[in-house]
């Protein structure tokens, strides 16, 4: 045994005395109980099987829970109304000759254009990474710009 | 009788393999001393026994991951301090363990981790004061921090290397030492603390 940091008084007690052995009728029968445990499969309270077992269901349970919620928000189909309610009346403003800005005062051109606005932005933002819509709303932007002004 | 003479790690690639004697012999050859590290921990000798056994079982189940970078009893021991700790703190928050925290008092009895090493040739006198000595120096084991108190008794009690003692309570060498270096000093100072001269007396006399 090293000595470091033992006084000599100390070092004298440390040899004079030693950890109990335990008393033998405590010990007779202790390869018994370590025995029984290992049988049992239990090794105390961290042993954790059945705990983990449960977390592990309940942990897939939640998770399929979750998976079916989200799979069942209809992003997909909303887009299709949303385009169809969309490019319809750009395409039938666009094609339809009649509705050509000298039809419309300019109080009514600007309202047309406000509620096309108001109601692309709803469905822009809901529709944001829709790369076709996104066209489609470049390309008004573009027609309106290009539109031909009235003959004063 | 063959198992008793193997070595540690022949016995541990044996219980890998599902061999419960060879497992039983490492059983055979370590409980005592887990027992009584237990019992360092928690100064109750039936619940040091089960925490004890629980520590290994859980090692045997434990076996696989063993990678043999320490040596098996050291592995072990460490399973022992942690259940003894475990014990020791479940039982505490239900109040038990209240009736030792002022210090043994009282010789024979199952709080006493220290005994002394019987001694042929001694006199009356020699084997009470030694009986006396051995209290004091318990109490004083007893009076220092939980891990201060720990690495003593791996060291200079149960023989543990500073390196086993490192890997058995999951702590590095140098923080070891320190906690060794406080300790004693501080058992120097509760032990050398003179009770009315008469060891100064006897020392030189």
């Amino acid at each position: 045994m090293d000595k470091e940091g033992l006084s000599p008084e100390l070092e004298q007690l440390l040899r004079k005395v030693r950890v109990k052995e335990p008393p033998q009728e405590l010990m007779a029968d202790f390869a018994k109980g370590v025995n029984e445990r290992i049988d049992r499969g239990a090794a105390g309270p961290g042993f954790g099987f059945p705990q983990a077992g449960v977390v592990l269901a309940v942990g897939l349970v939640l998770a399929g829970a979750v998976y079916f919620l989200v799979g069942r928000i209809p992003v997909q189909p909303a887009l299709q109304p949303v385009r169809s309610s969309l490019i319809r009346p750009v395409v039938a403003d666009v094609s339809a000759p009649a509705l050509s800005a000298a039809d419309l005062s300019i109080e009514e051109e600007a309202v047309l254009i406000e509620e096309l606005d108001e109601g692309f932005l709803d469905e822009v933002i809901e529709a944001m990474g829709d790369e076709d819509l996104l066209d489609e709303i470049d390309f008004m932007d573009t027609l309106e710009l290009a539109a031909p002004k009235p003959a004063l | 009788m063959e198992t008793a003479v193997l070595s540690d790690e022949i016995l541990v690639v044996r219980a890998r393999q599902g061999d419960r004697n060879a497992f039983g012999a490492l059983v055979s050859r370590y409980q005592s001393q887990a027992v009584s590290m237990a019992q360092s921990i928690l100064r109750n000798y039936e619940l040091a026994k089960d925490a004890s056994q629980s520590a290994f079982a859980k090692a045997y189940f434990a076996l696989n991951r063993f990678q043999g970078e320490a040596k098996f009893k050291t592995w072990l021991f460490r399973i022992v301090i942690n259940e003894a700790k475990d014990t020791y703190r479940r039982e505490k928050a239900r109040g038990l363990f209240r009736f030792w925290s002022a210090g043994p008092d009282e010789e024979g009895d199952s709080m006493s981790v220290l005994e002394v090493i019987p001694s042929p040739d001694a006199s009356p006198r020699e084997v009470y004061e030694s009986n006396e000595a051995k209290a004091r120096l318990e109490r004083a084991i007893y009076s220092l921090p939980d891990r201060e108190r720990e690495v003593f008794i791996m060291r200079y009690l149960n023989g543990f290397a500073i390196d086993e003692v490192a890997r058995a309570l999951g702590i590095a060498v140098g923080t070891v030492k320190a906690h060794l270096s406080h300790g004693t000093e501080k058992l120097r100072t509760i032990l050398l603390i003179p009770t009315g001269g008469a060891k100064e007396g006897e020392r030189h006399g």
